[in-house]
């Protein structure tokens, strides 16, 4: 099988189809680094376009489209806090810490790292593992998903840094707003009050460009206006990393690259999972001096293994079962059907031509992806040494583009001007805006997925839960993860105090709890 | 801002030049030429990545090429349609002419549920054509030991109270009415129903072998049947379709009329003006007529649907009575 992969490769190598790729790096490139124009947008935009070409160089252009656009979203990210994608929300944290510091480059230079890497790994499995791993996706049924949505939330812990209670409050709140909106189940429209948008429930983009983009905007504005992010003024030009770099975060690309890798097969899971997942880990793992919250590069570089990881993996249910993971799936499957194709294991034995082509194409996609990001970066990084006055409302003029352009809704424009406003003051008072997301991310799968559990378990779902060999592994895997969680506080907890006994200020254990 | 590509600026301009030179040389100036006096948009009320979006995308070339200017797509999401819908039922014939949209049927059928609280009835809008129909499809796993025709499916769920688990959309839906109208209409047949928002999840609930059927429409199943993975077992509609000739209509397997699909029709301004309202018209027949489109839309096995005027308004009342008769709004659940 290898072999016969391996023949398809030298399709590539027609000014066509180089062509076909370098546009759908370079416009997913472009359109995933702005904040609300995101890859399915792009690549939808590509139908028409592909009609005129033959099925392999559409999908290479759509591929590569979609590998670049996921990892453009951390560019923006990084350096303004404004992920390009709903995959990059998780990246901004350590992300845009590193950037105040001074350290954009440091960053681009291992995020490109993680991605590139990250799309090679997805890649190759996706070309050599494709169909038993799509069996692997078929395992996934209701008590599975209900319990990686439950997995995923104990990532609030996590990224709540030690304000477990405002973490609490800040989940509680993205998983009631999750509720908003016509219920499946019965018809009945939930805390709709006789508003027509809000009927299909809040929209994540919206909330992402609000919450973190319009939020940072926002807080921008409030400093004077000659300060600049970074507060330097010259930036490193090195965007290759170091081998002592690599190095120091070995186990965190890891980490993230797995997570990414093994989300991304589920469908609906993916990338914007899996960053959360790949993130907390980090955290769980992380040693005395690592600096969570304040700028760690292993954080990053886990978060950016991840969602990269997982644009590979994420294609394989497409491709064999016909089951996109996401909307940029969902939209390459379309075009894949225009084109008289038909997704599953037909795709491989009657157009191994295309299949094998457009995969490899996928995997070029990745390199190509690194290298024009670096002559991209070394101009974007320049925003992070402009002054304040003039980055701030641009973040503000392209968050209501962006949301605008994302639905031509007006009312999701509003909405995310609320979000943003919300996102202002929870930082000022310490409340994480990730959990709010977290909570709308996760709460639709955990909700459709507990009532979905009750139906197909005839009403006993615990029972029906543990016979399952993946949900058992989901529930052991939960447990450990809050035994780790629990033991950290605890812990932390008792140093506290003995530093509060032997300095003898209560101040510090009553103020950071 | 808008990004199309759905433009064809060499012809459009070769076009508005043809135009002008006609106009020019024949004395009284007609009005047909002077519309579309620019690029039309055509209005998806969804969100890009959907099924009526890429049809939408699909059409606009050739809907562009029959009209001479460019068609844009534009996607107004929201609301489960009703962002979109809201807003054509209030187009300004005069502002809005060079406005198309797109209306699915079943789904604006919601108006009829009181707890919508909508004040629009299809009425409101200024139907032009139909656009793709799509009738709705029952399947099961193929090689499935218990069922492998609808009447041993409706049997085997007689006999087994609650045993039986369907994917479907949710309620309201295409999918929902048809297993919604078996129920009400075949006695002491009732299934258990998983929801979904779109159709991977109901081909993936199904072929993990987490629910025993599932409740969709033809063309997105078309591919798993001739790839032998799943069986179809009745498609509810009142003739069989030509992309599965040999299934069998609902009525032809257990003799009962159970009639659902998902239609996509076209909608402009209300009262736009007749001469406007025939070039339009006449733009979308031409574009539907052509072949190289057709093929298109045949390749994901997806009916078009050249459907207009007086039947085109009797078919959406016939679909709304069949609608009001499930009321699905009245379940308790």
């Amino acid at each position: 099988m290898l072999i016969e992969a391996l023949s398809y490769a030298t399709a590539l190598l027609s000014v066509d189809v180089m062509l076909v790729l370098l546009i759908g790096v370079a416009v997913g490139l472009v359109i995933g680094a702005i904040p609300g124009l995101s890859p399915p947008m792009a690549i939808a935009l590509m139908i028409p376009v592909s009609f005129n070409l033959p099925a392999e160089q559409a999908l290479v252009m759509m591929v590569a489209c979609y590998a670049a656009g996921i990892y453009a979203g951390s560019f923006s990210a990084i350096l303004l806090r404004a992920p390009g994608t709903s995959a990059s929300a998780a990246s901004s944290i350590e992300g845009y810490e590193l950037t105040r510091r001074g350290k954009a480059v440091e960053a681009i230079r291992i995020s490109t790292f993680a991605s590139v890497v990250g799309g090679l790994l997805s890649g190759f499995v996706l070309l050599l593992l494709a169909p038993p791993l799509a069996q692997v996706a078929l395992l996934f049924g209701p008590s599975e998903y209900f319990l990686i949505a439950i997995l995923g939330l104990t990532a609030i812990a996590s990224v709540s840094f030690g304000a477990l209670a405002k973490g609490l409050i800040s989940g509680m709140l993205g998983l009631f707003l999750a509720t908003v909106g016509i219920d499946l189940y019965s018809g009945f429209p939930r805390f709709v009050f006789g508003i027509t948008p809000l009927s299909s429930g809040i929209d994540i983009m919206p909330a992402i460009i609000g919450l973190f983009a319009f939020a940072q905007g926002l807080q921008l504005c409030l400093g004077p206006a000659h300060d600049t992010i970074a507060g330097v003024t010259k930036l490193s030009w090195n965007l290759f990393p170091k081998r002592s770099e690599i190095h120091h975060v070995r186990w965190s690309l890891v980490r993230g690259w797995s997570c990414g890798l093994v989300l991304g097969i589920i469908p609906a899971a993916g990338a914007s999972v899996a960053q959360w997942i790949a993130y907390a880990w980090e955290i769980r793992r992380g040693k005395p001096g690592d600096k969570f919250g304040e700028g760690e590069i292993k954080g990053l570089a886990a978060t950016e293994g991840s969602n990269n990881g997982s644009t590979g993996t994420s294609l394989i249910p497409m491709f064999v079962l016909g089951v996109p993971g996401g909307i940029s799936a969902a939209v390459i499957l379309g075009a894949l059907i225009i084109h008289g194709l038909q997704p599953g294991m037909r795709l491989f034995t009657n157009n191994p031509d295309v299949v094998y082509t457009v995969i490899w194409g996928f995997i070029l996609a990745n390199i190509v992806m690194g290298v024009l990001a670096a002559l991209m970066a070394r101009l974007l990084a320049y925003s992070t040494v402009f002054p304040k006055g003039l980055i701030a409302p641009l973040i503000l003029i392209f968050s209501v583009l962006g949301t605008y352009t994302n639905s031509h809704n007006l009312f999701d424009v509003w909405l995310m001007i609320a979000f943003g406003v919300l996102g202002y003051f929870m930082m000022a008072y310490r409340f994480s805006t990730a959990g709010v997301l977290l909570g709308l991310i996760l709460g639709p799968i955990a909700e459709n997925g507990l009532r979905d559990l009750m139906v197909v378990s005839h009403g006993s779902p615990i029972l029906f839960t543990l016979q399952r060999p993946i949900s058992l592994a989901l529930i052991g895997l939960i447990a450990l993860v809050v035994f780790y969680s629990t033991r950290q506080t605890i812990r932390e907890r008792r140093d506290r105090e003995t530093i509060a006994k032997v300095t003898g200020e209560e101040d510090v254990a009553k103020g950071e709890a | 801002m808008e990004l199309s590509f759905n433009g064809l600026p060499m012809r459009a301009k070769a076009l508005a030049l043809g135009c002008a030179a006609a106009i020019a040389l024949s004395a009284a100036p007609a009005f047909a030429q002077d519309y579309p006096s620019g690029p039309i948009e055509l209005v998806v009320p969804w969100k890009t990545g959907g099924g009526t979006d890429r049809s939408a995308r699909l059409f606009a070339p050739y809907l562009s090429e029959a009209l001479g200017v460019p068609v844009n797509v534009v996607n107004i999401d929201g609301g489960g349609g009703w962002v979109a819908w809201d807003q054509m039922a209030k187009w300004d014939p005069g502002e809005d002419d060079h406005k198309i949209g797109l209306v699915n049927l079943p789904h604006v059928f919601a108006y009829l549920d009181p707890k919508m609280g909508r004040s629009e009835t299809v009425e409101d809008f200024n139907f032009i054509s139909g656009q793709t129909f799509d009738p709705c499809l029952w399947v099961v796993r193929t090689g499935d030991e218990r069922f492998s025709s609808l009447e041993e499916f409706v049997n085997y769920a007689k006999e087994n109270p609650g045993e039986v688990v369907v994917s479907t959309t949710a309620v309201g839906s295409d999918d929902y009415q048809g297993l919604a109208f078996a129920e009400k209409k075949i006695d002491g047949f009732e299934v258990g129903k998983v929801y979904a928002n779109n159709d991977a999840k109901k081909v993936q609930e199904l072929l993990g072998e987490h629910t025993d059927a599932v409740a969709g429409n033809i063309s997105y199943y078309v591919s798993y049947i001739e790839d032998g993975q799943m069986q179809p077992l009745a498609v509810l509609s009142r003739e069989r379709s030509p992309f599965l000739p040999d299934v069998p209509t609902f009525k032809e397997a257990v003799g009962v009329e159970n009639i659902c699909f998902a239609g996509r029709t076209l909608v402009a301004a209300p009262g736009l003006p007749d001469e406007k309202y025939k070039v339009l018209a006449d733009a979308i027949a031409e574009a539907q007529a052509n072949p190289e489109y057709r093929d298109k839309e045949k390749a994901g096995s997806s009916q078009i649907w050249e459907v207009s005027g007086e039947d085109l308004q009797n078919f959406i009342k016939q679909t709304e009575e069949s609608v009001k008769e499930v009321e699905y709004w009245k379940q308790d659940s």
